[in-house]
């Protein structure tokens, strides 16, 4: 589990005074006062949040840091509401937990629930954050709650998922780590996660595993994310669509396209090798498991599978050897 | 400035469940989104988190504050206003929590010891004073909006290996509308159904007028407004809320109307907003007992409640968990747990102990049994007032 100090936030930074008014009204106009947060440390969370994100541009440089509207543009994007809550529980306050408990309390195992797969592990997995939330850990003296590692960037129910969400993958991750050799069905690539793109080269067929790191790394991130999910992860266009938030057709074109291009690069790069184009199309529809073991790709769905009317039915193309990712 | 939140494609370095949750929301933008959409790019294991979170969420609910609103009605006397009390510039709005809390087996309260509130109280209304008269241009002229009926969460979408328990959704009802100035009454929702028992949060948020707002956006006027519960039908008992958060309700209503009014903190300006109201149906809630204890197992028959706290101690409740009375135990020793019995277990005679429970058996549905923690099992047959010792007990079937 992510260590509590690193994504705590410290509710004790100097705010500028322009926006010491936006701050108060802020205050105000939430429900910090009922959890008995006063204006100053409200100003300074929220402020120290802020400055964590870069006010919503990370790559700003110092000369060109924010100012102080785009920095209240930022803060009244938080939901503050739930940073209070949270911020207020990680304090121990009383009321703040009698609130959480009611809102909470039921998302957080039936969250659990769907993201284990059943009630059994889903309770067991609820269980264990809900005795952490209360701040059961203590460290010099301090009591750690996960919730001090709440910013108000979503929602606090999204966060709660989305921490259930990633314990449940690291412990399964650890428990197939775990697995003695002699039970793992068949060889696996890399488990680092930057071998899914760019694995170790191997002697043959080496054009075929180059041609096909460098089609892909030409790729915008959005449309490497399409193919990483889809092929390897096996999502379908829905899910895609909901998670990039557009219609689950849009994601059907593009991935068209996306097929269409990166076989056209490929073969660019394989005759760029000097391969006439008929070899290099045999070469795309030859035996590719070394090249795929190698890459941890279904290296085979990407080069072979036919375009049309591929991505219509909205059912996920099966990652070879189960679960594409990249073990 | 650095930032420490995200990174690219090193495996070291995953951004935390905050960001990968607000991508998962659509809450990030710009130069923050890429840097996320680069890491999931090469990353399947926050990949995996993200989609499970996604998949995890319930299906999109009303924000309260977007429901469309109800036609205005004439004139807001028609409503069952009660007095409030205005003074000053910040309304504090009450999370009215009605609360129930269902024995479910795989549910504990060890969770929830650390509510203390005690027991129930009717709440006393405040002595009324001068509400600001609405101006002609913002007569807030509401109708009350029957609640609907919350439809089951959606089933898990692929991904999960079983469909986890349905999760209640929110009401999208009881939007109230237009403008309301300070001091004045919300008008009444009906809420819940006659033929079934809900389990009612009322939730209500109070948001300036964008006039009022100045140079805070739409989201940072979104404020909380304490709100007064009170029963103003007859047709089911609703226990009032204390207008403070820091208390909790139990309440099981068939059908009621809830009522509520906005209240101003002290010093606070005059100001005007618009209230909406969502209701959300079926939450667990947590059974308050005298002693300020929380029931740690519970079990409900037509009419009554009986719970058990963790002292072993055992109280009942006929109005729905307003008000409890201790029954006296026969027993020795702590009772942990209850199990109720199944009409056909009373049933079935073929065994010395079953027949003992048929004979005694005057209303099947009214049968219950009680696990001490010394493994021994106490029955009653007259909804807990008395109880007899089983001498030996029927294992629970499988």
């Amino acid at each position: 589990m992510e260590p509590a100090e690193t994504s705590e936030v410290h509710a004790n930074a100097e705010f500028p005074a322009e926006l010491e008014h936006p701050l108060a009204e802020l205050w105000q106009s939430s429900s910090a006062t009922a959890f008995g947060i006063a204006k100053e440390e409200f100003a300074r969370l929220l402020f120290a949040v802020g400055e964590r994100y870069g006010f919503g541009q990370p790559s700003a440089k110092p000369n060109t840091k924010p100012d102080a509207q785009e920095q209240i543009a930022f803060l009244c994007q938080l939901h503050i509401e739930d940073l209070v809550l949270a911020h207020a529980c990680a304090l121990g306050v009383e009321a703040a937990w009698e609130q959480f408990l009611v809102r909470y309390r039921e998302p957080l195992y039936h969250a659990a629930y769907s993201i284990a797969g059943s009630d059994t592990a889903g309770r067991e997995l609820a269980d264990s954050l809900y005795a952490e939330l209360f701040g059961l850990r203590e460290r010099d003296g301090q009591r750690q709650s996960p919730l001090a590692s709440y910013h108000g960037r979503g929602s606090l129910a999204g966060w709660l998922r989305a921490t259930l969400a990633q314990r449940h993958v690291d412990r399964y991750r650890r428990q197939r780590r775990e697995t003695p050799l002699e039970e793992e069905p068949e060889p696996v690539a890399a488990s680092n996660p930057e071998a899914e793109f760019a694995g170790a080269a191997s002697a043959q067929p080496a054009a075929l595993e180059k041609a096909v790191r460098l089609a892909l790394a030409e790729l915008a991130a959005e449309d490497r994310l399409l193919i990483a999910a889809y092929y390897f992860d096996g999502r379908t266009v829905r899910e895609l669509g909901m998670l990039l938030g557009v219609h689950a057709s849009t994601i059907s074109r593009r991935l068209e396209r996306l097929y269409a291009l990166v076989r056209k690069r490929i073969l660019r790069e394989l005759r760029a090798e000097g391969l006439s184009r008929r070899q290099a199309e045999e070469m795309m529809q030859s035996d590719v498991r070394d090249v795929a073991e190698n890459l941890g790709l279904p290296l085979k769905k990407i080069l072979q599978f036919p375009p049309s009317g591929a991505f219509q039915s909205g059912e996920a193309i099966s990652a070879g050897g189960g679960r594409g990712d990249a073990r | 400035m650095r930032d420490e939140s995200v990174t690219t494609n090193r495996a070291a370095n995953h951004p935390k469940a905050d960001l990968l949750s607000a991508f998962a929301e659509k809450a990030l933008a710009g130069a923050e989104r890429a840097q996320i959409v680069d890491h999931l790019a090469g990353c399947a294991r926050c990949r995996e988190i993200v989609f499970l979170t996604q998949q995890a969420a319930p299906a999109a609910e009303p924000d309260a504050a977007s429901l469309p609103l109800p036609a205005p009605a004439r004139g807001l006397r028609k409503f069952p206003w009660l007095p409030v009390a205005a003074s000053g510039l910040a309304v504090c709005l009450l999370v009215g929590s009605f609360v129930w809390f269902r024995s479910l087996g795989h549910f504990n309260n060890s969770g929830a010891s650390r509510t203390e509130t005690a027991a129930v109280q009717p709440v006393p209304q405040s002595a009324p004073e001068p509400a600001p008269q609405p101006t002609s241009n913002s007569q807030a002229e509401t109708a009350p909006h029957e609640a609907s009926r919350p439809a089951p969460s959606e089933a898990p979408r692929s991904g999960a290996r079983k469909a986890p328990p349905s999760a209640p959704k929110a009401h999208p009802a009881a939007a109230l509308h237009g403008s309301i100035a300070q001091g004045q009454a919300l008008p009444a929702m009906e809420v819940g159904a006659t033929n079934s028992t809900d389990q009612l949060q009322a939730e209500l948020t109070y948001r300036r007028r964008a006039e009022d707002k100045g140079a805070i956006p739409t989201a940072g006027a979104i404020s909380p407004v304490n709100g007064l519960f009170e029963q103003s039908s007859a047709s089911a008992p609703v226990a009032a809320a204390p207008a403070s958060p820091s208390h909790t309700f139990v309440s099981v209503s068939a059908q009621a109307t809830v009522t509520g009014n906005v209240t101003q903190a002290a010093g606070a300006a005059p100001s005007r907003g618009t209230v909406s109201a969502s209701l959300h149906g079926a939450w667990p809630v947590i059974l308050l007992l005298p002693g300020g204890h929380t029931a740690v197992s519970s079990t409900r028959i037509p009419g009554r409640i009986l719970a058990l706290d963790a002292e072993g101690a055992l109280f009942a409740s006929d109005d729905m968990g307003r008000n409890w009375r201790a029954i006296s135990l026969p027993w020795t020793g702590k009772a942990v747990a209850f199990t109720r019995l199944a009409p056909e277990e009373s049933a079935n005679a073929a065994t010395a102990e079953l027949a003992f429970r048929k004979s005694k058996a005057q209303h099947l549905s009214d049968s219950i049994e009680i696990r001490l923690a010394s493994g021994e099992h106490w029955i009653s047959h007259d909804r807990g007032e008395s109880w007899t010792a089983i001498p030996n007990p029927i294992p629970p079937p499988n």
